[in-house]
């Protein structure tokens, strides 16, 4: 895969990955008609030879990226089977295997307020395997989630590639959250991880529903006729995130829990035009 | 109503817990969501929805009824009737000590003060020259269901008698005879004067009790003089007696009164046996004779038992010991008169004489433990006997096992209980062959009998009278087995769901 961007994001390290922008870089775009005040270094001289018309060459513009994985810690996470939480680190540990070998960092962080490191960053492939080992040994997904980002200190998510997994249960509020990301220079990308049992649960007659994260109850005497309604508003409110998502300039990547993870990291990628 | 069978109760144990766990499962589910909102959206468009009434879950009912109904069917519940009660008293000869007959007396007194309608019948086991009413009447009310309360002594106590019935045993020792010398002296007067001398001991039981004679070209015994039972251990006596002028010879012998004659009991050897056994019973006191006649049988290596089954023809050694098979076959009786000589009184009486061994044809029927049969001892259970085959009893002491081929007959031998139950289950599924106990028992010819110390058991718990004897009437298992059969083709049938939905 080959890694792309759309923003370019200004760093140290002389840059890594083409940008889509055209600008100062190694690799060759195309050429356009030369203008006063184009640096002549720029001009392709052997199309002069040929053709006698002056064309200057165009190349990409090379950046860094610095990738932030924010994951969504709460209880609701812990639903599935497996677990969203569990298919969420995965899906992060796959995405940093992929860019960590490009010496992309890598930071996980837990979506709170402060942002919490869930474990080191990930600058080359020797850093991965212990950061495996640590997003492993985390304890269940619990609690709430309390991102909240206008308080996060800014120099923790910006000029990033900010990568959000979470179930979006207050999708409105994370959106508008994560879509103020980018006025800090950032390239968000969104992944919603739902699981098939909450859209699908399987159950009839008396239930006692329970909210893990609420802690409230509700009981219901549960037929094919509700069920069914159950499962469109479901499916509506994962429509209902893609519009929201979309209303904001977030791209937005739906995975099932039980989705293998392969497919999981290409759609990923593709959402977020990581690749192409 | 009795349950004949109630130790299948306890079934009711697993039971509760496993319909409380199915109810508990398909009462209501339990579902964790990480959102209620979505489903708080839709109970506020479909308020019924929000309704906990329990639907009335017909599966489990239904299966718990199955449950209950098949615990109730083992447990073979029998409704009782007014009349109820046949108590049988022993009036055989063994039975004239007077302290037995007293004794019985006390007991069935006892037993009738504390019942309401009773039917007191005697019995005489000598009464043989037809089918043996007694026994017959044992049979019909087995068949009939009906608890008997049977007051005899050892001698005629059955070992295998009717579930149903309770054994009172009077134990009182009667003497028994033998003759010790025996001289006839012939005078002028075509009298003859007969000297016996006679003795008894009161180690043995028996009823040896008549002195018999029988002259040269008769077929028939004449009773000269009765034997009472008394405190003196030797006796003489001079008899004159008429005797026909062409007689050169006579014999005398002691007979007992409730047996048969041991010269019919030596006709009853079947011919295919390797030896045909002569007893002169005349010459010995009983238990000796007996004692021959199980050395002989155990040194030609007779089955005591043929192995046609239960209702064979006369053919076994306690038979021809004792009574005729014949008597035997509708009430599944054995006779166990080979059993009071000196070396088996006390082990046999316990273990043997008084119920607590099961002829099961052809390891056809299974009993374990308690519950099936009350007469059965406390701490040992009959696990096997076929016809002709061994007996195998489970010591719950010591927690092994004793076989014999016959507690009169064989040796008892110690034998690991599960290798022999699975090899007993082997033979019933016929994998191994069972008629040839030779082939996997040991024998032990030399050890008669069973050490009585290894079998030790409660005697009053033996002689407890069983409960109060009913009139029962037929099981209702099948009854409710065939209830419990069509409740489960109607769950078939309907394909009931685990959880009922409601209609919203």
């Amino acid at each position: 895969m080959k890694l792309h961007v759309r923003r370019a994001f200004s760093g140290e390290g002389g840059g890594a990955v083409r940008a889509r922008r055209i600008g100062m870089g190694h690799e060759f775009h195309d050429h356009r008609p030369y203008t006063d005040g184009d640096d002549f270094r720029h001009i392709d001289w052997n199309l002069f030879g040929r053709h006698g018309d002056l064309y200057v060459k165009r190349f990409r513009q090379e950046t860094d990226l610095e990738f932030l994985a924010i994951l969504d810690r709460s209880a609701s996470m812990s639903l599935g089977k497996p677990s969203k939480d569990i298919a969420a680190r995965r899906l992060i540990c796959a995405l940093a295997s992929c860019f960590a070998s490009r010496a992309q960092p890598f930071e996980f962080r837990s979506a709170e307020v402060t942002l919490p490191s869930l474990c080191a960053p990930v600058h080359s492939d020797a850093d991965l395997e212990a950061a495996m080992d640590a997003l492993e040994k985390l304890p269940p997904a619990a609690g709430r989630m309390s991102l909240n980002l206008a308080q996060t200190p800014s120099n923790k998510a910006r000029n990033r590639v900010v990568l959000f997994v979470g179930d979006f249960l207050d999708a409105p509020s994370s959106i508008a959250q994560l879509a103020a990301l980018k006025t800090d220079h950032c390239e968000v990308i969104c992944v919603l991880i739902c699981a098939e049992e909450e859209r699908a649960p399987r159950v009839l007659g008396p239930v006692h529903l329970k909210d893990v994260e609420g802690h409230s109850t509700l009981r219901l005497n549960v037929d094919q006729d509700l069920l069914d309604r159950y499962i469109q508003a479901f499916d509506n409110h994962l429509s209902e995130c893609q519009r929201h998502a979309a209303g904001a300039g977030l791209e937005i990547a739906i995975i099932n829990a039980e989705c293998p993870l392969d497919e999981a990291v290409l759609a990923v990628a593709r959402r977020g035009a990581l690749v192409r | 109503m009795t349950l004949f069978a109630p130790i299948f109760l306890w079934l009711f144990l697993p039971l509760g817990l496993l319909l409380w766990w199915r109810f508990k499962r398909s009462n209501e589910s339990r579902l964790d969501v990480s959102t209620l909102l979505l489903w708080r959206k839709l109970v506020e468009n479909n308020k019924s929805a929000v309704s906990v009434r329990q639907p009335m879950n017909w599966r489990v009912i239904l299966e718990a009824l199955v449950g209950v109904l098949l615990i109730v069917a083992l447990s073979d519940p029998r409704f009782e009737g007014d009349e109820s009660l046949l108590v049988l008293v022993d009036q055989g000869g063994s039975m004239a000590a007077p302290q037995r007959r007293a004794h019985a007396e006390a007991v069935a007194k006892r037993f009738l003060d504390n019942r309401q309608s009773s039917l007191l019948r005697r019995f005489a086991p000598e009464n043989r020259q037809t089918a043996s009413p007694w026994r017959h009447a044992l049979a019909d009310s087995w068949q009939a269901g009906m608890r008997v309360e049977l007051i005899t002594d050892s001698l005629s106590a059955d070992d295998n008698l009717p579930f149903a019935m309770g054994v009172t045993i009077i134990e009182e020792p009667v003497a028994n005879w033998g003759i010790v010398a025996a001289r006839a002296e012939l005078e002028d007067s075509g009298k003859l004067n007969l000297f016996v001398a006679v003795a008894h001991t009161q180690s043995v039981a028996g009823s040896a009790n008549r002195l018999m004679v029988r002259f040269e070209g008769s077929d028939q015994d004449q009773l000269i003089h009765d034997l009472k039972a008394g405190s003196r251990s030797r006796e003489s006596f001079i008899l004159p007696i008429d005797v026909p002028r062409d007689v050169q010879s006579l014999t005398l012998r002691l007979e007992e009164s409730d047996d048969l004659s041991f010269d019919n009991a030596v006709t009853l050897w079947r011919p295919r046996m390797r030896g045909r056994l002569v007893i002169e019973s005349s010459k010995k006191n009983t238990a000796s004779t007996l004692a021959a006649i199980h050395d002989a049988a155990l040194a030609l290596r007779l089955r005591p038992y043929g192995s046609e089954g239960v209702n064979a023809e006369p053919q076994d050694v306690v038979v021809s010991a004792g009574r005729p098979r014949s008597e035997f076959s509708a009430a599944l009786v054995v006779a166990c008169d080979l059993l009071p000589s000196s070396k088996l009184r006390e082990p046999v009486r316990a273990d043997t004489i008084e119920g607590s061994l099961s002829e099961v044809p052809g390891l056809s029927s299974w009993r374990f433990g308690r519950g099936f049969a009350e007469p059965l001892p406390d701490k040992m259970d009959v696990l096997v006997r076929a016809a002709g085959m061994p007996v195998v009893l489970k010591d719950n002491i010591s927690n092994s096992v004793l076989i014999a081929d016959d507690p009169m007959s064989a040796g008892w031998t110690e034998q690991a209980f599960f290798p022999l139950l699975i090899r007993a289950f082997l033979a019933e599924l016929g994998l191994v062959g069972i008629q040839d106990p030779d082939s996997w028992l040991p024998k032990k010819p030399s050890s008669v009998f069973m050490p009585a110390e290894s079998l030790a058991l409660s005697t009053p718990e033996f002689s407890r009278p069983s409960e109060p004897g009913r009139r029962v009437r037929e099981s209702m298992s099948p009854w409710l087995g065939l209830l419990a059969a069509i409740l489960v083709m109607v769950l078939l049938a309907l394909d009931l769901p685990a959880i009922r939905p409601v209609s919203t």
